[in-house]
């Protein structure tokens, strides 16, 4: 399938990903060369997965005065989408935006919103909903060793496999203070989402899909620990957190069995993210620990 | 329902077990699930069509002991089990 915005000029630069199970072509009006490269660098990590026949394909234009245009048109609608941005900062947002809902809503992996990080024994997930700060934990983990699959979202293909959706993560200006990463800011950043490529963290990317070692539920209050959780609590926070499981309900159950099989189930409670991480290096640590600056 | 009640699983439930006891219940026709802990799936593992209700609770308090909160608990989860129509009376129970 080719979805090509039919605006799309020969001066145009690309960027193209695949991310989980979707191959994202993003082309870049050639005015707009300081954008073309932040977008490159932050969709710099291809996914290492089955050929896939979704796509997403985005064209970023600018007009005279200076406002962007976003179009894009996706492999599972026919239906262009055009949204208008003022600046770089806001079309960066916009982009990943577009990216979450296209391909997490009409993946054909269960996607389950969630923070996914890669540890020595395997794949580390924390699903949950939209601000219980899945992102930050995620970042402050990167910094202490752990490999990146999301911020956002564990795909499992129908072997219960986590599939990595390494989309730049997105943190609010009070996590990116919290973790000392205010040198990550660029201009026209200040006091927005910032979105932060993973290796700019000195993050390693997972590229290929790896079997889940642990759920971790989260929890936001109390002093900090670590605890054992059920199999079963694992399996309905993965199901009530799933994006799409309602398009393949029965197949979702299958995917989300298998996932938790071998997996360990905790409970982590925590009030600052850093304290929380220091609570998983010692139970799941990264995939080299014993490298690891405390 | 009541104490002499016996309950048996519907057909058509697909039935997936946890590695720490529980299990997930799989609804096709209402494409819902359902999980249960440890403690829930070993009540529902009593629901054979052949135990009435009165002896699960039993059998739960020889297991773990007596007390009320047992009683009162294994009553609200097979309540819950025939709310969501994953239990039927059984048959022999139901013409008595």
């Amino acid at each position: 399938v080719t979805a090509p915005d039919p605006s799309q000029r020969a001066s145009d630069r690309r960027v193209v990903a695949q991310l989980a199970d979707c191959l994202v072509e993003l082309r870049v009006a050639a005015e707009l060369g300081e954008l073309h490269g932040r977008l490159a660098d932050l969709l710099a990590h291809s996914v290492d997965a089955s050929p896939t026949t979704r796509r997403l394909a985005l064209r970023i234009d600018v007009a005279d005065d200076g406002a962007r245009t976003v179009s894009s048109v996706s492999s599972e609608s026919s239906n262009a989408h055009s949204v208008g941005c003022a600046d770089d900062a806001q079309t960066v947002a916009h982009v990943l935006t577009r990216l979450n809902e296209t391909v997490l809503l009409g993946s054909g992996l269960l996607t389950v919103h969630a923070g996914v990080v890669r540890a020595r024994d395997g794949v580390v997930a924390w699903p949950a909903a939209s601000g219980a700060g899945k992102s930050t934990l995620v970042a402050a983990a990167l910094l202490r060793g752990y490999g990146y699959l999301s911020d956002e979202a564990l795909c499992l293909d129908a072997d219960g496999r986590a599939v990595p959706y390494p989309k730049p993560l997105t943190l609010d200006p009070w996590a990116v203070t919290t973790l000392g990463l205010d040198a990550l800011r660029t201009r026209g950043d200040a006091g927005a989402e910032l979105a932060i490529a993973p290796h700019a963290v000195g993050a390693t990317v997972e590229v290929s899909a790896g079997a889940l070692a642990a759920v971790v539920l989260l929890r936001r209050d109390g002093s900090p620990a670590l605890v054992p959780a059920g199999s079963d609590e694992a399996v309905a926070a993965l199901l009530r957190h799933s994006f799409n499981h309602w398009r393949m309900p029965g197949a979702a159950v299958d995917a989300v069995h298998r996932a938790v099989q071998a997996a360990g189930v905790y409970r982590l409670s925590y009030d600052d993210p850093r304290d929380g991480v220091e609570l998983l290096l010692r139970e799941l640590p990264p995939p080299s620990s014993s490298t690891v600056a405390k | 329902m009541t104490g002499g009640t016996v309950l048996r699983h519907r057909s058509g439930l697909r039935v997936l077990p946890l590695p720490d006891g529980g299990l997930t219940i799989y609804a096709e026709e209402a494409s819902a699930a359902y999980v249960l802990n440890a403690s829930a799936a070993e009540i529902w593992r009593r629901l054979d069509g052949a135990a009435s209700i009165a002896s699960v609770v039993a059998q739960v308090q020889v297991d773990h002991g007596p007390g009320v909160a047992a009683t009162s608990d294994v009553l609200r989860l097979v309540e819950d089990l025939h709310r969501h129509r994953l239990v039927d009376q059984s048959s022999s129970a139901a013409a008595e």
